[in-house]
């Protein structure tokens, strides 16, 4: 259903711990999607959610192959960067709660967690709104003579913006280390992206002469191999990379997208088939590397992690009214 | 029938319209027959309507501020387990009600505000011309707030009515005549549409009476023409609807009818022993009985009086003289916001007695906020009483549209001559105005030679 | 336009006469309101004795002097550096601080703007420059979504630190994508600040504040300047954002004006000043923050007040100006408030068409005559 131009790979030198840490972080944003959702349908979180459940190899994936200086945008579905690039459990649920001990002190809310802390320079919840902000780090961080690299997330609804191919014009010409994440969940919204999106996806980018890839979002391995590559050479001067990786929004649009009249549920079985989560375990263990029970307990040891992020949310004191002017300007 | 309709109560016999001031309930709200449902203004007063059923309210069509015609349905009171309709039905019910021929008063009327200080209006409902009612809606102007010279609004009356209506000023000048205790409506101003602007306001004020309206002893019938200027301070209280349509009316006298003064003193001993007659039958009577005062003694024989002079009665119109039929005696009567004239209707019919109780009943709810928009009503002629101040004498303004005011100064005894000897007399000064365009001096001074006779030998008239 | 030098004699013969109206002006007050300080205001030329140079050459070493001290600060924008700017505002920037600081940018408004909040948000301070001010709708998103939330939206913790420099001001028969003055729709967004300098001296000081700022801000500059002399010092200086300068000062009518309106306002206040009447001229210098104290102070002296914007008059900076001053000063205010914007049509190519869309000082005369008498 997608193209797949992904190298090949060897798994030489990532070590078994490496991978397990790795599944643990995919867990981590499966069992935090799952709890906001609860949250959300228990009438405790104000607003509405986009889950990430599905797609939680590509956050981790590419996260796990930055420094935590790197910088990252992240979307309106962007839970999963945050929490991949490092952000806590507990502060992520306060800020989802509209509460003051959250990332942004409450006034960001769920589609707007930044954690400078850890590179996050924001979610955005404007399609395509923070290509520029994302080359414009890289070009920093080129003027700065520094090294770090520049991740930005956004969906293939962003394909459809301007934005996005102005940056990447840019970024080809001045070289700068920003690396392009197209997650190609496969609807913008409600709109299946062939309905949408004319010509080819990896095209857009190597029309600029910009380095592009197509992998499998599904296959951690994949993703974190392809990651580790356009990073490595960005951070060398290498310039820009595209990687479009195809992947499946498990849930709805939002946490209120219950019965998802536009698409089929065969194809939603097709997709489970290739949970993330799954076929990362059955690799570790048909390679022998570990055994299912470790699963479990990274599982167990996730959930108590979330139960308690999610009562020190419910318990934290919203803001104060005296909040509401403050960092206006700054 | 399980709904009520809540419709806009005729509230006096000259009102088309009423301004619905606030809901007292919301809509939705359970309410109970009886209880206050709704505040509403007419020209004359601010009520409380009170619900006619027990129910919830619904259908509500009628905005807080709204102008609404008199008997149109503004909402509903669905009794319980009774769907609420939509507006559309009440709207289809409110025009059918408009345009049935009887309008209903929906519910009692509980409690009166404010008033102006003109009772009278024609005695039948009042109509404009087309050109009056084009240009009162060009001009944004109510219609049931132009006072009519005649029984229907003409050009003329809309005319005068926007001119009166409101004194243009600008913010500065405002505050200016404010902080100098300078009324605007006495200044000419030089801005657009004759707006009155800083330079407009002298630097100080013209002096003025100042009395503390506070400290008028109240309840007690005071007439008075004169305005009365609150204490100044700091913080001025604002003046209050009733006070401003007061301080209108008399300056569209003042400044539009001629007036002249006639003066007459009479000797008041005979009125006085008419008055302690009623004052034994009192104390005998073990029934509470209404205290017969002089005003209500001196409202009978005006009244008798203005039988015999029937254009002291009447009022000007026009350009013509229209006469009442009947005769009522507005009595002047101040409380805090302000004056007004309730009126005894027909007193040349009633007895003293009715007189009295009618003029108590005026007066507590005078001062209870209780008078409704038909105390005021068809006013004739007007009685102005500052005896009981002290005063010997004084002028008072005309209360349009009508032809004179009597105002009655206090009995004291005084040295005037007897048979060509100084003998000491219960003496009482009465200054009568008159409007020139509706009395001409002659007949003013027939009226009032009646009327002192009358004072004088009370007995032999009645 | 009146010239500079004219000005200044004026406005120096003014603040003399500014001292006898006190006595004036405290007549008017009451013992109500005598707890109210005077105002007071700054000389209305700064600096009046030093060198002129032109509005371009103020916007210019301002930029200069901020690169040379902060080496964080850089350009962006299409022509800026071998062209130095359509309007030749950065001549030899790019000599001065090489291709890496004044960067040539494709033709991409929303790219660069966008660049240039992810470059503040880490670290640097880039000055954005759009060509024009209609192109300013073109970074809509990246200004307004973007910048303006990004300190808000993040509890406080991500600052943008960046200049988005543009121009205003019809009359250049450029016609209606290239003559617009659309300050108020930035004036509208909390997070933005906007300054709309008039003179050099306001324009680098201005300027040099911007750069300096924490926060995103927009700096109009009238195309219709750039070439307007004026003095200003050799020495250092910056000018705070929201403070307004009073250019002229008055007693019978105030006369608030932005950016090249200044002039508008100061020539009517020459030819009301032959007529009798005094007029003070007061230009707020940034529209967001507003200097409300100011207006109304000045506004309770003349009991009259006039605003004049080139920006379109409809929901424009006229009628926010005009509001809080209706507002701070209604109970000495002897007339409405009026507003003199653009005329509310796309501006017209043609030139006898286009001089009859912007505010004219004898229009603004008119109207201040008709305010003062009253009529």
């Amino acid at each position: 259903m997608s193209e797949t131009n992904a190298p090949n790979f060897s798994d030489d030198e990532l070590d078994t711990e490496h991978w397990l840490h790795i599944y643990e972080q995919m867990v981590k944003i499966r069992t935090f999607e799952e709890a906001a959702n609860e949250l959300y349908t228990s009438a405790k979180m104000p607003g509405i959610a986009h889950l990430y459940i599905g797609e939680e190899a590509i956050a981790v994936g590419i996260c796990e192959a930055l420094r935590q200086d790197d910088y990252i945008t992240s979307t309106h579905r962007g839970h999963g960067h945050c929490l991949a690039k490092g952000a806590a459990l507990d502060r992520m649920f306060a800020e989802l709660l509209g509460k003051e001990a959250g990332y942004c002190r409450g006034k960001g809310g769920s589609m707007h967690i930044a954690d400078q802390e850890t590179g996050n320079l924001g979610a955005n919840a404007i399609v395509g709104g923070s290509a520029g902000i994302a080359t414009g780090a890289a070009l920093s961080v080129k003027m700065q003579g520094a090294d770090q690299v520049a991740v930005c997330f956004f969906g293939d609804g962003a394909l459809g913006q301007g934005l996005l191919y102005e940056s990447m014009n840019m970024a080809q010409l001045w070289k700068l280390p920003v690396i392009y994440v197209c997650e190609n969940n496969q609807y913008g919204e409600y709109t299946h992206h062939s309905e949408t999106t004319a010509g080819s996806l990896v095209g857009r980018a190597t029309g600029f002469g910009v380095h592009a890839l197509a992998i499998d979002g599904q296959d951690i391995r994949a993703v974190h191999h392809t990651a580790r590559l356009v990073v490595d050479r960005a951070r060398k001067g290498g310039g820009p990379a595209f990687l479009v990786c195809n992947t499946y929004r498990f849930r709805g649009h939002h946490v209120g997208d219950i019965d998802r009249p536009y698409r089929s549920r065969e194809e939603e079985a097709e997709w489970a088939r290739r949970d993330p989560l799954t076929l990362l375990e059955d690799w570790l263990v048909k390679s022998k590397q570990t055994e299912a029970q470790v699963f479990q307990r990274i599982q167990r040891d996730v959930q108590t992690a979330v139960e308690a992020a999610v009562a020190f949310a419910l318990d934290a004191p919203y803001p104060s009214e005296s909040e509401v002017e403050r960092h206006v300007y700054a | 029938m399980k709904q009520k309709e809540v419709i806009m109560p005729a509230l006096g016999m000259a009102q088309d319209v009423g301004v619905l001031l606030r809901w007292l309930k919301k809509e939705g709200e359970m309410v109970q027959a009886g209880e206050p449902l709704m505040e509403v203004a007419t020209d004359k007063v601010d009520v409380q309507v009170e619900a006619p059923a027990s129910g919830m309210l619904t259908g509500v069509t009628a905005q807080e501020g709204d102008e609404i015609p008199v008997g149109q349905v503004i909402g509903l009171i669905a009794a319980e387990g009774e769907e609420p309709p939509d507006h559309s039905a009440a709207a289809r019910q409110s025009k059918a009600a408009s345009e049935g021929a009887q309008a209903t008063v929906s519910g009692s009327v509980m409690r009166s505000e404010e008033d102006s200080l003109s009772p009278q209006k024609s005695a039948e409902g009042r109509t404009a011309s087309p050109v009056a009612a084009r240009m009162a809606a060009e001009h944004g102007i109510d219609l049931a707030e132009v006072p009519a010279a005649g029984g229907r609004i003409s050009r003329e009356d809309v005319a005068a009515h926007i001119k009166s209506a409101r004194v243009l000023a600008s913010p500065k000048a405002r505050r200016l005549a404010r902080e100098r205790g300078i009324d605007l409506a006495t200044l000419v101003g030089n801005g657009p549409q004759g707006a009155v602007l800083a330079a407009d306001v002298p630097m100080t004020a013209v002096p003025q009476v100042v009395e503390k309206i506070e400290d008028l002893p109240l309840p007690s019938p005071l007439p008075d023409a004169e305005p009365v200027v609150a204490d100044r301070g700091p913080e001025q209280p604002t003046v209050s609807r009733m006070w401003r349509i007061m301080a209108q009316r008399l300056t569209e006298s003042w400044t539009s009818a001629p007036h002249f003064y006639l003066i007459r003193e009479v000797d008041a001993a005979q009125l006085k022993s008419w008055r302690s007659l009623f004052a034994g039958a009192e104390r005998k009577s073990s029934e509470s009985q209404a205290r017969i005062t002089y005003t209500d003694l001196l409202t009978k024989l005006v009244a008798l009086a203005l039988v015999q002079f029937p254009r002291l009665n009447a009022f000007w119109q026009d350009g013509a003289i229209v006469t009442n039929p009947d005769i009522n005696i507005g009595l002047a009567i101040a409380v805090e916001e302000g004056l007004l004239v309730p009126v005894v209707h027909n007193a040349d019919r009633l007895k003293v007695e009715g007189i009295a109780a009618r003029r108590m009943d005026l007066v507590d709810r005078a001062n209870s906020g209780g008078l409704r928009p038909d105390d005021f009503a068809g006013g004739t002629f007007t009685i102005s009483n500052l005896g009981m101040y002290g005063v010997d004498a004084f002028n008072a303004i005309v209360n349009p549209p009508q032809a004179a005011i009597l105002a009655v100064g206090r009995i004291s005894d005084r040295v005037v001559a007897v048979d060509g000897q100084p003998a000491v007399r219960p003496m009482l000064t009465l200054t009568l105005s008159c409007d020139h365009r509706a009395v001409d001096g002659a007949r003013a001074a027939q009226f009032l030679d009646t009327l002192a006779s009358l004072i004088e030998e009370p007995l032999r008239a009645l | 336009m009146s010239t500079l030098e004219n000005q200044t004699q004026v406005v120096r013969a003014e603040r003399n006469d500014g001292a006898l109206s006190q006595p004036r002006l405290e007549a008017e007050r009451t013992a109500a309101f005598a707890h109210r300080a005077k105002p007071e205001y700054s000389p209305a030329i700064h600096a009046p004795d030093a060198r002129g140079i032109t509005f371009s050459q103020a916007i210019r070493e301002a930029i200069a002097e901020e690169m040379a001290r902060d080496e964080r600060v850089f350009v962006i924008g299409e022509d800026v550096a071998e062209a130095g700017s359509v309007f030749k505002v950065l001549v030899g920037l790019v000599d001065e601080f090489g291709a890496e600081r004044v960067i040539d940018s494709p033709i991409s408004e929303a790219g660069i703007a966008g660049l240039g909040v992810g470059a503040a948000i880490t670290g640097m301070r880039p000055i954005v420059d759009i060509m024009f001010g209609d192109f300013t709708t073109l970074v809509m998103d990246q200004l307004i979504n973007q910048a303006a939330k990004t300190h808000y939206m993040s509890g406080g913790k991500l600052k943008v630190p960046m200049v988005l420099r543009t121009t205003l001001g019809a009359s250049r028969r450029s016609a209606a994508q290239h003559s617009q003055s659309l300050h108020a729709l930035f004036s509208h967004i909390p997070g933005l600040k906007v300054a709309v300098p008039a003179t050099p001296y306001d324009a680098k000081g201005l300027m040099k504040s911007a750069i300096r700022d924490e926060n995103p801000v927009v700096i109009f500059e009238d195309k219709m300047l750039y070439q307007q002399k004026g003095p200003v010092p050799e020495e250092e200086y910056t000018l705070p954002f929201g403070r307004a300068d009073v250019k002229r000062t008055g007693d019978d009518i105030t006369i608030v004006a932005t950016s090249s309106m200044v002039y508008v306002a100061l020539e009517a206040a020459d030819q009301l000043a032959a007529a009798g009447i005094s007029a003070e001229v007061i230009d707020p210098r940034t529209t967001t923050p507003l200097d409300v104290e100011t207006f109304v102070q000045s506004a309770q002296k003349t009991s009259r007040a006039l605003v004049v914007d080139e920006g379109y008059q409809q929901y424009g900076v006229t009628g926010e100006i005009a509001a809080v001053i209706a507002d701070g000063a209604f109970y000495y205010l002897d007339a409405p408030v009026k507003r003199i914007g653009a005329m509310n049509v796309p501006v017209p190519f043609s030139p006898v068409l286009e001089d009859l869309t912007i505010p004219t000082a004898a229009y603004v005369v008119e109207t201040a005559k008709a305010l003062v008498s009253g009529q």
